[in-house]
């Protein structure tokens, strides 16, 4: 009965139009599919070459190549997310260190209430290398619950479960081992 | 005049605060934030008149700063150009993170050889407490207090419930206003709008 309700579950999740996966008053969490969101391509080659994008213009964040997508729903202006920074940078890095997690782990950062000028200044000052977005309007923000800042997301955008949250958190980041160990464990069940 | 208007104003702002800024369940040092939410809707965007305009001398003042000292427009006659942050008040959402955005944008205002001042309504204290639990701040805050917003009555933004405006003055050398930008009170001013303004003075 179990296995059947999960695979129920998992039926209806895979089912449901993306857009419609979560309302727009409930943040993402575990078994949701990501909702469905546009972002505008990294003007630089080498991002979207990191992001398996060929060619400029708008783009669905579940079809960035690899297997686990992390995104930080962060903003400049939020105390929190710069004190965060440096630790989301060593996931990063640490991510594209490890011969298991790199390639097959993407990460981005979407800037709630952020114009492109203000999520630019974020990147310098903290030299982020993994891509940014702005989310001037809200709009991305309101679609996943307007979760507080900094929200970490990761999804599988792998080809068998594209878009499925497989966990969220909320403020102060884990120890890294514990963040990759969480990827890598994700990795195996796949 | 209702007096419990900038109180409900005040956690609206604390409401959006927690919304976009506040922290999750994972911080911990920061939980007591949540315990002044209250949010009774948007707020009137603009509740002022400008009493200046740009190419007029920059109405004089001198308000105490969160060192001690006295901070007056004239000492920077001549030497600096000075971006004017009024904002609402203390404890509130918009500005609780507008102050520690520009935290991260010291590089800027130096680039441009300018001073950023800090103007609220509320008392040293307030204004104490307030940016500690920033994490602290680079440039000076001072308190428009008493006389109970003097310095943005002169300017035109002191709003009817005794809360000033958000906005920003840009003042170069010469103590004359070369840029006002008065936001909605719900909204935060676009960094970028701040840097084109120093730009243009340049």
């Amino acid at each position: 009965m179990k296995t059947f309700c999960l695979r129920l579950t998992v039926v209806l999740l895979l089912l449901a139009p993306p857009g419609m996966a979560t309302s727009a008053e409930k943040a993402p969490a575990a078994g949701d599919l990501l909702v469905d969101i546009r972002l505008d391509a990294p003007e630089t080659p080498d991002q979207r070459a990191y992001l398996g994008l060929s060619e400029e213009g708008r783009f669905d964040p579940r079809t960035i190549t690899g297997q686990l997508l992390v995104i930080e729903i962060f903003s400049m202006y939020c105390p929190h997310c710069q004190r965060e920074a440096p630790a989301v940078n060593r996931l990063y890095q640490a991510i594209e260190a490890s011969e298991t997690l790199r390639g097959r782990v993407k990460m981005i950062g979407i800037g709630v209430g952020n114009s492109a000028y203000e999520v630019d200044h974020f990147r310098k000052h903290y030299q982020i290398a993994f891509p940014l977005f702005p989310d001037e309007d809200f709009i991305i923000h309101k679609s996943v619950g307007e979760v507080r800042t900094p929200f970490f997301i990761i999804a599988s955008i792998g080809p068998n479960d594209k878009g499925r949250v497989l966990w969220t958190g909320a403020g102060t980041m884990d120890k890294l081992e514990a963040f990759t160990n969480r990827l890598n464990g994700f990795l195996s069940l796949d | 005049m209702n007096p419990s208007k900038p109180l409900m104003q005040m956690m609206a702002c604390a409401a959006m605060l927690l919304a976009v800024v506040a922290p999750g369940p994972c911080i911990a040092q920061n939980q007591s934030i949540t315990t002044m939410i209250y949010d009774p809707g948007p707020l009137k965007p603009v509740d002022s008149v400008l009493k200046v305009k740009v190419g007029d001398p920059a109405p004089p003042f001198s308000l105490p700063s969160l060192t001690g000292e006295i901070i007056s427009l004239a000492q920077y006659r001549g030497t600096r150009n000075v971006v004017i942050s009024f904002v609402p008040a203390a404890w509130t959402p918009v500005c609780s993170d507008q102050w520690p955005g520009y935290n991260i944008a010291g590089d800027i205002f130096k680039q441009h050889d300018a001073i950023l001042l800090g103007i609220t309504v509320d008392n040293l204290p307030t204004l104490y407490a307030w940016t500690r639990q920033m994490g602290g701040l680079w440039f000076p805050v001072l308190s428009d207090f008493w006389p109970h917003g003097g310095a943005a009555q002169r300017f035109g933004v002191l709003r009817t419930d005794g809360t000033a405006e958000r906005a920003l003055f840009i003042i170069d050398k010469a103590g004359i206003i070369r840029n006002i930008m008065v936001s909605d009170i719900n909204r935060r001013p676009d960094l970028k709008d701040i840097v084109d303004a120093l730009q243009a003075i340049q």
